[in-house]
Protein backbone atom coordinates (compact mmCIF):
# COMPACT_ATOMS: atom_id res chain seq x y z
CA UNK A 1 0.00 0.00 0.00
CA UNK A 2 2.68 2.27 0.78
CA UNK A 3 4.27 1.53 -2.17
CA UNK A 4 1.39 2.30 -4.05
CA UNK A 5 1.55 5.89 -2.46
CA UNK A 6 4.92 6.17 -3.32
CA UNK A 7 4.41 5.47 -7.13
CA UNK A 8 1.33 7.99 -6.86
CA UNK A 9 3.73 10.64 -5.45
CA UNK A 10 6.13 10.12 -8.24
CA UNK A 11 3.73 9.79 -10.80
CA UNK A 12 1.87 13.36 -9.96
CA UNK A 13 5.45 15.01 -9.40
CA UNK A 14 6.24 13.68 -13.21
CA UNK A 15 2.57 15.72 -14.23
CA UNK A 16 2.85 18.29 -12.28
CA UNK A 17 6.22 19.46 -13.99
CA UNK A 18 4.44 19.17 -17.19
CA UNK A 19 1.69 21.90 -15.87
CA UNK A 20 2.17 25.24 -15.52
CA UNK A 21 1.63 27.21 -12.45
CA UNK A 22 2.41 30.55 -11.01
CA UNK A 23 4.69 32.17 -8.48
CA UNK A 24 4.03 35.57 -7.18
CA UNK A 25 7.15 37.34 -7.78
CA UNK A 26 10.18 37.02 -10.06
CA UNK A 27 12.48 34.28 -8.09
CA UNK A 28 15.54 35.37 -9.50
CA UNK A 29 15.39 39.23 -8.18
CA UNK A 30 15.70 37.45 -4.78
CA UNK A 31 17.82 34.49 -5.31
CA UNK A 32 20.48 33.98 -8.05
CA UNK A 33 19.61 31.45 -10.06
CA UNK A 34 23.14 30.58 -10.84
CA UNK A 35 24.45 29.30 -7.38
CA UNK A 36 22.72 26.14 -7.04
CA UNK A 37 23.15 24.77 -3.51
CA UNK A 38 22.72 21.57 -2.23
CA UNK A 39 22.24 21.30 1.87
CA UNK A 40 21.93 17.80 3.83
CA UNK A 41 20.18 18.94 6.85
CA UNK A 42 18.18 18.15 9.78
CA UNK A 43 14.77 19.71 10.04
CA UNK A 44 14.37 21.58 13.12
CA UNK A 45 11.22 23.47 12.03
CA UNK A 46 8.63 23.49 9.28
CA UNK A 47 6.59 26.29 9.12
CA UNK A 48 3.18 26.25 6.61
CA UNK A 49 3.21 30.00 6.06
CA UNK A 50 2.00 32.04 2.97
CA UNK A 51 2.77 33.65 0.60
CA UNK A 52 5.62 30.86 1.40
CA UNK A 53 6.24 28.04 3.82
CA UNK A 54 9.88 27.98 5.40
CA UNK A 55 11.72 24.62 6.46
CA UNK A 56 14.81 25.50 8.61
CA UNK A 57 17.39 22.74 9.43
CA UNK A 58 20.44 22.55 10.54
CA UNK A 59 23.19 21.65 8.25
CA UNK A 60 26.94 20.83 9.51
CA UNK A 61 30.05 22.49 7.74
CA UNK A 62 33.19 20.66 7.10
CA UNK A 63 34.56 21.53 10.66
CA UNK A 64 31.57 19.77 11.91
CA UNK A 65 29.94 22.97 13.27
CA UNK A 66 26.23 23.45 12.87
CA UNK A 67 24.98 26.02 10.54
CA UNK A 68 20.93 27.19 10.61
CA UNK A 69 19.30 27.46 7.07
CA UNK A 70 16.33 28.53 5.95
CA UNK A 71 14.60 27.28 3.25
CA UNK A 72 11.79 28.57 0.90
CA UNK A 73 9.26 26.75 -0.18
CA UNK A 74 6.18 27.48 -2.53
CA UNK A 75 3.21 27.63 -0.64
CA UNK A 76 1.01 25.72 1.65
CA UNK A 77 -1.71 25.78 -0.82
CA UNK A 78 0.48 24.71 -3.42
CA UNK A 79 2.24 22.07 -1.43
CA UNK A 80 -0.47 20.26 -0.79
CA UNK A 81 -1.97 20.43 -3.77
CA UNK A 82 1.28 18.77 -4.89
CA UNK A 83 0.32 15.67 -2.27
CA UNK A 84 2.92 17.24 0.71
CA UNK A 85 1.49 16.56 3.99
CA UNK A 86 2.29 17.79 7.41
CA UNK A 87 3.69 14.49 8.47
CA UNK A 88 6.44 14.74 5.33
CA UNK A 89 8.63 16.72 7.12
CA UNK A 90 9.18 15.71 10.91
CA UNK A 91 11.74 17.63 13.04
CA UNK A 92 14.96 15.91 13.45
CA UNK A 93 14.03 14.13 9.82
CA UNK A 94 17.07 13.96 7.63
CA UNK A 95 16.70 16.03 4.73
CA UNK A 96 18.65 16.74 1.15
CA UNK A 97 17.75 19.97 -0.22
CA UNK A 98 18.80 21.66 -4.19
CA UNK A 99 18.12 25.08 -4.48
CA UNK A 100 19.04 28.66 -5.26
CA UNK A 101 21.27 30.99 -3.41
CA UNK A 102 20.03 34.10 -1.73
CA UNK A 103 21.62 37.32 -3.96
CA UNK A 104 23.04 38.63 -0.35
CA UNK A 105 24.40 35.74 0.72
CA UNK A 106 22.72 34.75 4.01
CA UNK A 107 22.18 31.01 5.17
CA UNK A 108 18.59 31.11 2.42
CA UNK A 109 17.70 29.39 -0.17
CA UNK A 110 15.01 28.97 -2.50
CA UNK A 111 14.22 25.31 -2.56
CA UNK A 112 13.45 23.52 -5.67
CA UNK A 113 13.15 20.15 -4.70
CA UNK A 114 13.59 18.21 -1.26
CA UNK A 115 14.29 14.46 -0.81
CA UNK A 116 12.55 12.81 1.89
CA UNK A 117 14.13 10.67 4.71
CA UNK A 118 11.85 7.63 2.96
CA UNK A 119 13.38 8.23 -0.41
CA UNK A 120 10.55 10.39 -2.16
CA UNK A 121 11.90 13.54 -3.87
CA UNK A 122 9.21 16.26 -3.75
CA UNK A 123 9.11 19.54 -5.48
CA UNK A 124 9.39 22.34 -3.42
CA UNK A 125 9.86 25.20 -5.58
CA UNK A 126 7.74 28.38 -6.44
CA UNK A 127 7.84 27.77 -10.51
CA UNK A 128 7.15 24.49 -12.01
CA UNK A 129 8.04 23.88 -15.58
CA UNK A 130 6.16 23.37 -18.62
CA UNK B 1 -26.39 26.82 2.28
CA UNK B 2 -24.87 23.43 -0.25
CA UNK B 3 -22.96 21.37 1.30
CA UNK B 4 -20.19 22.87 -1.02
CA UNK B 5 -20.84 26.00 1.26
CA UNK B 6 -20.63 24.09 4.24
CA UNK B 7 -17.85 22.32 3.72
CA UNK B 8 -15.93 25.80 2.64
CA UNK B 9 -17.01 27.65 5.96
CA UNK B 10 -15.98 24.76 7.95
CA UNK B 11 -12.69 25.54 6.13
CA UNK B 12 -12.48 28.88 6.70
CA UNK B 13 -13.42 28.22 10.77
CA UNK B 14 -10.87 25.51 10.81
CA UNK B 15 -7.87 27.90 9.20
CA UNK B 16 -8.89 30.61 11.25
CA UNK B 17 -9.10 28.06 14.78
CA UNK B 18 -5.80 26.35 14.38
CA UNK B 19 -3.85 26.85 11.39
CA UNK B 20 -2.89 24.50 8.84
CA UNK B 21 -3.42 21.22 10.38
CA UNK B 22 -7.15 21.92 10.98
CA UNK B 23 -6.77 22.80 7.12
CA UNK B 24 -6.44 18.59 6.65
CA UNK B 25 -8.71 17.56 9.14
CA UNK B 26 -11.42 19.67 8.12
CA UNK B 27 -11.03 18.29 4.44
CA UNK B 28 -11.10 14.99 5.60
CA UNK B 29 -14.04 15.06 7.44
CA UNK B 30 -16.14 16.57 4.12
CA UNK B 31 -16.03 12.75 3.73
CA UNK B 32 -15.10 14.07 -0.05
CA UNK B 33 -11.77 13.64 -2.08
CA UNK B 34 -9.10 16.26 -1.18
CA UNK B 35 -8.91 18.35 -4.74
CA UNK B 36 -5.58 18.46 -6.30
CA UNK B 37 -4.20 19.96 -8.74
CA UNK B 38 -6.06 21.71 -11.66
CA UNK B 39 -7.61 19.15 -14.44
CA UNK B 40 -7.20 21.46 -17.70
CA UNK B 41 -9.34 19.67 -20.91
CA UNK B 42 -8.02 20.12 -24.08
CA UNK B 43 -9.17 22.96 -26.10
CA UNK B 44 -10.67 23.12 -29.92
CA UNK B 45 -8.12 25.56 -30.51
CA UNK B 46 -4.06 25.45 -30.11
CA UNK B 47 -3.05 26.98 -27.39
CA UNK B 48 0.74 27.91 -27.58
CA UNK B 49 -0.03 31.10 -30.01
CA UNK B 50 -1.53 33.60 -28.76
CA UNK B 51 -2.28 35.12 -32.36
CA UNK B 52 -3.68 31.57 -33.68
CA UNK B 53 -5.68 31.05 -30.39
CA UNK B 54 -7.35 34.42 -31.18
CA UNK B 55 -8.32 33.50 -34.77
CA UNK B 56 -9.18 30.37 -33.95
CA UNK B 57 -11.29 31.24 -30.85
CA UNK B 58 -13.00 33.59 -32.32
CA UNK B 59 -14.28 31.20 -35.96
CA UNK B 60 -15.11 28.70 -33.63
CA UNK B 61 -16.97 31.16 -31.00
CA UNK B 62 -19.64 32.40 -34.46
CA UNK B 63 -20.96 28.46 -34.22
CA UNK B 64 -20.52 27.94 -30.73
CA UNK B 65 -23.65 28.28 -28.24
CA UNK B 66 -22.34 29.17 -24.91
CA UNK B 67 -23.98 27.70 -21.36
CA UNK B 68 -26.53 30.37 -20.87
CA UNK B 69 -28.08 31.87 -17.36
CA UNK B 70 -31.71 31.88 -16.27
CA UNK B 71 -31.84 35.33 -18.03
CA UNK B 72 -30.24 34.34 -21.00
CA UNK B 73 -26.78 35.72 -20.98
CA UNK B 74 -23.60 33.26 -21.59
CA UNK B 75 -22.55 31.79 -18.30
CA UNK B 76 -19.27 32.03 -17.70
CA UNK B 77 -19.43 30.70 -13.86
CA UNK B 78 -16.67 27.94 -12.80
CA UNK B 79 -13.22 27.54 -12.02
CA UNK B 80 -10.75 28.66 -14.62
CA UNK B 81 -6.89 29.37 -15.45
CA UNK B 82 -4.88 31.72 -16.98
CA UNK B 83 -1.06 31.90 -18.51
CA UNK B 84 1.99 32.21 -16.45
CA UNK B 85 3.54 33.34 -19.39
CA UNK B 86 1.83 37.05 -19.84
CA UNK B 87 2.75 37.28 -16.33
CA UNK B 88 6.08 36.67 -16.52
CA UNK B 89 6.64 38.68 -19.94
CA UNK B 90 3.97 40.28 -21.86
CA UNK B 91 6.96 39.69 -24.89
CA UNK B 92 8.27 36.97 -26.54
CA UNK B 93 11.01 35.45 -23.63
CA UNK B 94 12.82 32.41 -23.63
CA UNK B 95 12.66 29.54 -20.26
CA UNK B 96 15.21 29.93 -17.45
CA UNK B 97 15.08 28.97 -13.80
CA UNK B 98 13.03 31.54 -13.12
CA UNK B 99 10.79 31.84 -16.26
CA UNK B 100 8.23 28.93 -17.83
CA UNK B 101 9.45 31.06 -21.39
CA UNK B 102 6.55 31.27 -24.26
CA UNK B 103 5.69 33.39 -27.13
CA UNK B 104 4.44 36.78 -26.73
CA UNK B 105 0.61 37.37 -25.66
CA UNK B 106 0.34 40.61 -27.79
CA UNK B 107 -1.59 40.24 -30.92
CA UNK B 108 -1.71 43.94 -31.44
CA UNK B 109 0.73 45.33 -32.85
CA UNK B 110 0.93 42.27 -35.39
CA UNK B 111 4.83 42.14 -33.76
CA UNK B 112 4.27 41.51 -30.82
CA UNK B 113 5.74 44.15 -29.16
CA UNK B 114 4.64 46.74 -26.28
CA UNK B 115 4.12 49.81 -27.59
CA UNK B 116 6.09 51.61 -25.25
CA UNK B 117 7.06 55.36 -25.56
CA UNK B 118 11.01 56.12 -25.30
CA UNK B 119 10.61 57.83 -21.94
CA UNK B 120 8.39 55.04 -20.64
CA UNK B 121 10.86 52.62 -21.25
CA UNK B 122 13.27 54.16 -19.62
CA UNK B 123 10.98 54.45 -17.11
CA UNK B 124 10.22 50.56 -17.28
CA UNK B 125 14.11 49.61 -16.67
CA UNK B 126 13.87 51.66 -14.02
CA UNK B 127 10.72 49.56 -12.15
CA UNK B 128 12.78 46.63 -13.08
CA UNK B 129 15.53 47.05 -11.17
CA UNK B 130 14.74 49.30 -8.56
CA UNK B 131 11.70 48.49 -7.30
CA UNK B 132 9.56 45.95 -5.52
CA UNK B 133 6.99 44.08 -7.82
CA UNK B 134 3.52 44.65 -5.90
CA UNK B 135 3.05 40.80 -6.05
CA UNK B 136 5.88 40.18 -4.27
CA UNK B 137 3.99 42.16 -1.18
CA UNK B 138 0.88 40.56 -1.57
CA UNK B 139 -0.78 43.06 -2.85
CA UNK B 140 -3.92 42.87 -5.51
CA UNK B 141 -2.68 42.39 -8.86
CA UNK B 142 -5.14 44.45 -10.88
CA UNK B 143 -6.74 44.59 -14.21
CA UNK B 144 -5.77 42.23 -16.40
CA UNK B 145 -2.79 40.78 -14.65
CA UNK B 146 -4.65 39.18 -11.85
CA UNK B 147 -6.19 36.65 -14.94
CA UNK B 148 -2.64 35.88 -16.14
CA UNK B 149 -1.95 33.35 -13.23
CA UNK B 150 -3.59 31.10 -10.90
CA UNK B 151 -7.03 30.16 -10.10
CA UNK B 152 -10.43 31.51 -9.99
CA UNK B 153 -13.93 31.26 -9.99
CA UNK B 154 -15.99 33.43 -11.65
CA UNK B 155 -19.54 33.72 -9.85
CA UNK B 156 -22.18 35.08 -12.22
CA UNK B 157 -25.90 36.91 -11.76
CA UNK B 158 -28.13 39.24 -13.21
CA UNK B 159 -26.09 42.27 -12.24
CA UNK B 160 -22.78 41.15 -11.46
CA UNK B 161 -20.10 39.04 -12.44
CA UNK B 162 -17.68 38.26 -9.76
CA UNK B 163 -13.95 36.95 -10.05
CA UNK B 164 -12.59 35.44 -7.33
CA UNK B 165 -8.92 34.65 -7.20
CA UNK B 166 -6.81 32.00 -5.04
CA UNK B 167 -3.86 34.39 -5.10
CA UNK B 168 -4.61 36.78 -2.16
CA UNK B 169 -7.92 35.74 -1.79
CA UNK B 170 -8.56 38.53 -4.45
CA UNK B 171 -11.93 40.11 -5.41
CA UNK B 172 -12.96 41.96 -8.29
CA UNK B 173 -17.17 42.83 -9.06
CA UNK B 174 -17.87 43.72 -11.93
CA UNK B 175 -21.37 44.94 -12.94
CA UNK B 176 -23.29 44.49 -15.31
CA UNK B 177 -26.45 46.82 -14.81
CA UNK B 178 -25.34 49.51 -17.24
CA UNK B 179 -24.47 51.77 -13.82
CA UNK B 180 -21.73 54.40 -14.83
CA UNK B 181 -18.11 54.40 -13.12
CA UNK B 182 -17.38 55.88 -9.97
CA UNK B 183 -16.01 59.29 -9.58
CA UNK B 184 -12.56 60.21 -10.83
CA UNK B 185 -11.37 60.78 -7.11
CA UNK B 186 -11.49 56.90 -6.51
CA UNK B 187 -8.54 54.92 -7.22
CA UNK B 188 -8.69 51.31 -6.53
CA UNK B 189 -6.27 48.30 -7.01
CA UNK B 190 -8.84 46.50 -9.45
CA UNK B 191 -10.01 49.44 -10.91
CA UNK B 192 -13.95 50.00 -11.38
CA UNK B 193 -15.45 47.86 -13.92
CA UNK B 194 -18.51 47.84 -16.26
CA UNK B 195 -19.34 45.18 -18.22
CA UNK B 196 -22.00 44.37 -21.19
CA UNK B 197 -23.11 41.73 -23.44
CA UNK B 198 -22.17 42.42 -27.22
CA UNK B 199 -23.92 38.88 -28.52
CA UNK B 200 -21.65 36.03 -26.37
CA UNK B 201 -18.82 38.59 -25.87
CA UNK B 202 -19.04 40.13 -22.52
CA UNK B 203 -17.04 43.08 -22.33
CA UNK B 204 -15.53 45.12 -19.80
CA UNK B 205 -14.00 48.42 -19.53
CA UNK B 206 -12.39 49.06 -16.20
CA UNK B 207 -10.84 52.67 -14.97
CA UNK B 208 -10.04 53.78 -12.05
CA UNK B 209 -6.93 51.97 -11.29
CA UNK B 210 -4.17 53.05 -8.96
CA UNK B 211 -1.69 53.05 -10.95
CA UNK B 212 0.40 50.79 -8.67
CA UNK B 213 -0.05 47.44 -10.26
CA UNK B 214 2.39 46.58 -13.54
CA UNK B 215 1.26 44.40 -16.53
CA UNK B 216 4.13 41.39 -15.91
CA UNK B 217 7.56 41.05 -14.04
CA UNK B 218 9.26 43.25 -16.40
CA UNK B 219 8.30 46.00 -15.00
CA UNK B 220 5.81 47.02 -17.46
CA UNK B 221 3.40 50.05 -16.60
CA UNK B 222 0.27 51.86 -16.63
CA UNK B 223 -1.01 55.13 -14.52
CA UNK B 224 -4.62 55.61 -13.27
CA UNK B 225 -5.53 57.10 -16.62
CA UNK B 226 -5.27 53.94 -18.30
CA UNK B 227 -8.56 52.39 -19.78
CA UNK B 228 -8.81 48.64 -20.00
CA UNK B 229 -10.98 46.64 -22.33
CA UNK B 230 -11.31 42.78 -21.81
CA UNK B 231 -13.45 41.02 -24.01
CA UNK B 232 -14.79 37.09 -22.91
CA UNK B 233 -16.11 35.23 -25.53
CA UNK B 234 -16.40 30.89 -24.84
CA UNK B 235 -15.68 29.22 -28.00
CA UNK B 236 -16.04 25.46 -26.57
CA UNK B 237 -17.32 24.18 -23.29
CA UNK B 238 -14.18 25.07 -21.91
CA UNK B 239 -12.07 27.58 -23.25
CA UNK B 240 -12.71 31.42 -23.01
CA UNK B 241 -10.64 33.80 -25.41
CA UNK B 242 -9.51 36.40 -23.23
CA UNK B 243 -8.51 40.09 -24.94
CA UNK B 244 -7.40 42.96 -23.00
CA UNK B 245 -6.77 45.88 -24.55
CA UNK B 246 -4.64 48.44 -22.74
CA UNK B 247 -4.88 52.07 -23.73
CA UNK B 248 -2.78 54.53 -22.12
CA UNK B 249 -1.95 57.50 -24.52
CA UNK B 250 0.48 58.82 -21.44
CA UNK B 251 2.76 55.59 -21.74
CA UNK B 252 2.29 54.02 -25.08
CA UNK B 253 2.09 55.10 -28.42
CA UNK B 254 -1.09 53.40 -29.22
CA UNK B 255 -3.47 50.93 -27.74
CA UNK B 256 -2.11 47.24 -27.61
CA UNK B 257 -4.03 43.94 -26.75
CA UNK B 258 -3.16 41.01 -25.69
CA UNK B 259 -4.78 37.47 -26.03
CA UNK B 260 -5.09 34.07 -23.92
CA UNK B 261 -6.87 31.27 -23.76
CA UNK B 262 -8.99 30.74 -20.05
CA UNK B 263 -9.15 27.08 -19.41
CA UNK B 264 -12.13 25.76 -16.99
CA UNK B 265 -10.39 23.36 -14.68
CA UNK B 266 -12.79 20.30 -14.59
CA UNK B 267 -11.03 18.24 -11.50
CA UNK B 268 -14.41 17.56 -9.40
CA UNK B 269 -14.66 18.82 -6.39
CA UNK B 270 -12.21 21.54 -7.07
CA UNK B 271 -12.20 24.46 -4.56
CA UNK B 272 -10.69 27.91 -3.80
CA UNK B 273 -8.43 28.14 -0.89
CA UNK B 274 -7.57 30.80 1.97
CA UNK B 275 -3.99 32.65 1.14
CA UNK B 276 -3.36 34.45 3.56
CA UNK B 277 -0.72 35.77 1.91
CA UNK B 278 0.37 38.48 4.13
CA UNK B 279 1.01 36.43 7.36
CA UNK B 280 4.63 35.29 6.84
CA UNK B 281 5.49 37.77 3.88
CA UNK B 282 9.59 38.59 4.22
CA UNK B 283 10.23 38.46 0.63
CA UNK B 284 9.63 42.58 0.70
CA UNK B 285 12.04 42.81 3.87
CA UNK B 286 14.98 40.66 2.06
CA UNK B 287 14.21 42.85 -1.26
CA UNK B 288 14.41 46.47 0.42
CA UNK B 289 18.05 45.07 2.38
CA UNK B 290 18.83 44.29 -1.17
CA UNK B 291 18.49 47.79 -2.20
CA UNK B 292 15.05 47.81 -3.77
CA UNK B 293 12.47 50.18 -2.91
CA UNK B 294 8.68 49.76 -2.48
CA UNK B 295 7.09 50.86 -5.70
CA UNK B 296 5.20 54.19 -5.19
CA UNK B 297 2.64 53.91 -8.27
CA UNK B 298 3.05 56.39 -11.38
CA UNK B 299 0.05 58.72 -11.70
CA UNK B 300 -0.89 60.20 -14.94
CA UNK B 301 0.59 63.44 -13.70
CA UNK B 302 3.91 61.57 -13.09
CA UNK B 303 4.37 60.48 -16.49
CA UNK B 304 3.25 63.83 -18.20
CA UNK B 305 6.26 65.45 -16.05
CA UNK B 306 8.28 62.57 -16.74
CA UNK B 307 7.73 62.56 -20.32
CA UNK B 308 8.39 66.09 -20.42
CA UNK B 309 11.71 65.81 -18.41
CA UNK B 310 12.43 62.87 -21.26
CA UNK B 311 11.95 65.30 -24.38
CA UNK B 312 13.62 68.45 -22.76
CA UNK B 313 16.98 65.88 -22.34
CA UNK B 314 16.67 64.88 -25.65
CA UNK B 315 16.18 68.02 -27.16
CA UNK B 316 19.64 69.48 -25.37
Amino acid sequence: MKARHHVAIVALMLVIRLMPTHAHHSLSVEFDTDKTVTLTGTITEMKWSNPHGWLYIDVKDAQGDIQKWAVEFASPNQLYRRGWRREDLPVNASVVVNGYRSRDNSARISATDVKLPDGRTLFAGNNEKQ
Amino acid sequence: MSCGSVVRVMLLAAIVAGGWRSVVIAQQASGAAIPSLPTRPDSVCPDDNPIAVRACGRERANTFTPPKTPDGKPDFSGFWGGSQVAHENLEAHVRTPDDNGGPSVIVDPPDGKVPIQPWAEVKRLENRARYIDQNAQCFQSGVPRHLYMGTYQFLQTPAYLVQLSEETNAVRIIALDGRPHVGKDIVLWQGDSRGHFEGNTLVVETTNQNGMPRLDQQGHFYTDAATVTERFTMFDPNTILYEATIDDPLVYTRPFTIAIGLHRNTRQGYELWEESCYEGESNATHLLNLGYRNYPGFSAKDAQIAKEAYERSRTR
